[in-house]
């Protein structure tokens, strides 16, 4: 059926991206970091070996983008993993507890959203330096948001149901009824809600790199090559281009996966 | 004579891969006949419904032929009459209404495409929702449960179908609500000569409207008959079954002194309105208490109050010797023992993600209940109990029948062997030969094991059929209560009069000439 191909498609997409992005740098001669003196800025082309053309200080844009493109894949991974674990914590308990204790930690959710992000994760950088774990976390945190709200209503669906209710009248407590009965059926709907969160942290991630806020050099992630490909992009517009490319698809990579997750969960239901 | 309004042919259906659905289904449908289709879940009604109105699921390969109106139903011509002259109302009216328009703008909306005359209040006065009580201005929830049925109803007249096909429409409604719908569709069926098509196992329903009832079993057509002949002598030994599970007996109770339930002014709040107001009622050990009353008349929050699941108030409360609301945390794990509930939807009754084993070993693990190189003996003794094979124990809950999880959430309600149990529509989602079975257990349960019933239901023949005692609710208080032989012979509360007309086996409505008529010889 039509979902089971655009779920294969998509995950087909993935795969090549993945698997561009941790084997493709080695398929070339050059380091990500050495420079080409003789051949700065050339055209992408076959004859001199830079497949898709070199930067200004001669770096091959080739190995540079996919290098880029498995350390935001990294990033965006952590980040999901994080704003899992975070969001289904905070989400499945206050949907699990109900009442009062739901009503305050939600209230809490909507007053640490109501703070401007940007500046929060700016602060963190400067504060503590610019490093990999602490943008992970702070993306993860940021994405973690949305998950809770999402899985605290899923949670209290579920609260409601015979099966929770008939747990409790077998005298499970609240504990019990997060871990045994709650949390496991709400991981289906985290898993979608992840292949959402992780092009979002992605694009976040990139979009602080671009800024200079991202990873120290020489580190560099996809949002980072896209900050120097402006810098070039009259003399060699391919600077700029080739990351483009990569995070575009891999955006559409993800969007297609979550969909496809999507519609298979709710034919299922 | 003229043509059938609509003639099936040899209609089968396989889906990809799997076995077929529907086998060699053939029978014709007069301009103005009420045709019932009875079956038990899984026979392939719904799957009919949706090959009636050309809504398979993907992958579904079909054969045989579809005639309309004389014409041969090809998809592409099928598309154009579903909605027009083909309409259907299905069994969830609250999924198939959209929640945040008012009812009048989706009716609006309906007439509108149908390029039909008829103004919105017209439409709604037609269903018997009176224009005067603002229905259109309402949103859904507003709505009762058969008021929305009726909103579905008038949607699906709005295009003036010449077919209306009507799956499990009454299944969920309460007997009063459910009487009024019959009633409804059986008028529009005479006035506006439209054939109607009736999904159901709802025998009393089926008696009440149809003019000819369809059994289907296993996918196949087992019986045929005109709806007097089929009650009179069923004609298949799957019909006798079902006409004979309908009419359930009473078995003679067993009474035994000292009460374990003992209820004084009992009330309990539902998002701040009061949904049970002064209610009182003692039971004795191994007696039968059957609660009934319409939809929103506060059964199940008494349900609910007696679990301890939900706050209540009362003077003073004693169920198996304590009240829940006084005891501590530990005290109340330790109370919850003796005190079980069985929920209706059996579908959501299970967590899907847990095998049976684990399911009714969770009891054993909450309690501390023995070793746990044990349990897997208890859980096969539990289901013993409960009539169920062993190997089930490693099912998960989506394979099993509907009657097969209402029996292992009786078997994890038992794990504890519970003192009290209740019984919240606990068999109203069931076929009819699936209850008589359950039914059957839980009489057998009752004798055996001396557990005290709380059976919470609309159906009065269950509650006559298990039931010693009776408390008929209504807005939250108890209009009536007595041993239930005397309060069903001789009701005196009016509601519980009105609820005896609308549940009992009355004369059917159905005027069967009418179809007799319009139906070719």
């Amino acid at each position: 059926m039509g979902g089971e191909r655009s779920l294969r498609s998509a995950i087909g997409l993935f795969v090549l991206l993945a698997c561009a992005s941790l084997v493709g740098p080695w398929l070339r001669p050059f380091d990500a970091w050495h420079s080409d003196w003789e051949l700065l800025q050339v055209a992408p082309g076959w004859a001199h070996g830079h497949w898709l053309g070199s930067d200004a200080i001669g770096r091959d844009v080739f190995v540079r983008t996919l290098l880029a493109g498995r350390v935001s894949l990294l990033l965006g991974f952590g980040a999901g993993l994080c704003a899992l674990a975070f969001g289904l914590a905070y989400g499945a308990l206050a949907g699990t507890l109900g009442g009062g204790s739901e009503r305050v930690m939600m209230r809490a959710l909507d007053v640490v959203s109501a703070l401007p992000f940007l500046l929060i994760v700016v602060l963190l950088l400067t504060l503590f330096g610019r490093s990999g774990v602490l943008l992970v976390l702070a993306v993860g945190a940021y994405a973690s948001i949305d998950l809770a709200r999402m899985l605290r209503a899923e949670a209290a669906r579920l609260r409601v149901l015979p099966f929770v209710q008939a747990a409790r009248a077998l005298g499970a407590g609240p504990w019990w009824l997060l871990t045994r009965h709650i949390a496991p059926n709400l991981l289906g709907f985290a898993f979608v809600y992840l292949s959402l969160a992780i092009p979002q942290a992605i694009l976040v991630e990139s979009f602080l790199s671009f800024l200079g806020l991202g990873l120290d050099e020489p580190a560099v992630s996809l949002g980072g090559l896209l900050a120097e490909g402006v810098q070039e992009l009259e003399d060699a517009p391919w600077v700029l281009l080739a990351p483009a490319t990569f995070l575009a698809l891999l955006l559409v990579a993800f969007t297609l996966l979550g969909d496809a997750l999507r519609a298979r969960r709710d034919l299922r239901a | 004579m003229n043509a059938p309004l609509l003639a099936v042919d040899a209609l089968t259906l396989r889906h990809r891969g799997g076995a077929e659905t529907l086998r060699q289904i053939g029978f014709e449908l007069a301009t103005g006949e009420c045709l019932a289709v009875l079956g038990e879940s899984g026979s392939g009604k719904s799957t009919l419904a949706r090959a009636l109105i050309g809504l398979l699921p993907p992958g579904a390969s079909v054969s045989g032929t579809l005639r309309f109106a004389g014409e041969l139903l090809t998809a592409k011509r099928h598309a154009q009459l579903r909605g027009r002259r083909i309409a259907m109302v299905f069994q969830d009216a609250a999924a198939s209404l959209h929640p945040l328009r008012r009812i009048g703008v989706q009716l609006d909306e309906a007439l509108r495409r149908a390029a039909s005359a008829t103004s919105v209040a017209a439409a709604l006065r037609e269903v018997g929702l009176d224009e005067a009580a603002g229905f259109a201005a309402r949103y859904p929830h507003q709505l009762s449960g058969g008021q929305r049925q009726r909103v579905m109803i008038a949607l699906a007249l709005a295009a003036s179908p010449q077919l209306l096909i009507a799956d499990e429409l009454t299944s969920a409604l309460d007997p009063l609500a459910a009487q009024g719908v019959l009633e409804l569709l059986d008028r529009l069926r005479r006035e506006r000569a439209m054939a109607l098509l009736f999904i159901s196992h709802d025998l009393h329903a089926v008696r009440r409207v149809a003019g000819r009832v369809l059994l289907l079993h296993a996918g196949a057509v087992d019986a045929l008959a005109a709806a007097d002949a089929f009650f009179a002598q069923p004609p298949s030994a799957l019909a006798q079954q079902l006409v004979a599970a309908a009419a359930l007996r009473r078995p003679p109770a067993e009474v035994v002194a000292a009460p374990i339930v003992e209820v004084r002014g009992l009330g309990a709040d539902y998002a701040r309105h009061p949904a049970l107001r002064e209610v009182s009622f003692a039971l004795a050990r191994g007696a039968a208490l059957g609660v009934v009353g319409a939809s929103g008349s506060g059964k199940s929050t008494l349900a609910r109050v007696l679990l301890a699941l939900q706050r209540g108030h009362a003077q003073s409360l004693r169920i198996a010797g304590a009240d829940p609301f006084a005891l501590s945390a530990s005290a109340r794990k330790a109370w919850r023992r003796k005190v079980q509930i069985v929920f209706q939807d059996p579908g959501s009754a299970l967590d899907p993600r847990l095998r049976v084993a684990d399911c009714l070993s969770e009891p054993l693990a909450l309690h501390g209940h023995g070793a746990r190189a044990s349990w897997p003996q208890r859980v096969r003794e539990l289901l013993a109990a409960v009539q169920l094979a062993p190997e089930l124990a490693q099912r998960l809950p989506h394979q099993l029948s509907g009657g097969q999880k209402q029996r292992v959430a009786i078997a994890r309600a038992l794990a504890l062997d519970p003192e009290v149990l209740v019984c919240d529509e606990a068999l109203s989602a069931l076929d009819r030969t699936v209850q008589a079975g359950i039914l059957d257990l839980l009489q057998q349960l009752q004798r055996e094991r001396k557990l005290t019933l709380v059976f919470i239901s609309h159906d009065l023949a269950t509650v006559r059929a298990l039931c010693d005692r009776v408390l008929v609710l209504e807005h939250g208080r108890v209009v009536e209560q007595g041993a239930t032989a005397a309060v069903l012979a001789d009701p005196q509360h009016p509601h519980t009069r009105a609820l005896i007309a609308a549940a009992g086996a009355g004369a059917p409505l159905h005027c069967a000439d009418a179809a007799a008529e319009a139906r070719p010889s």
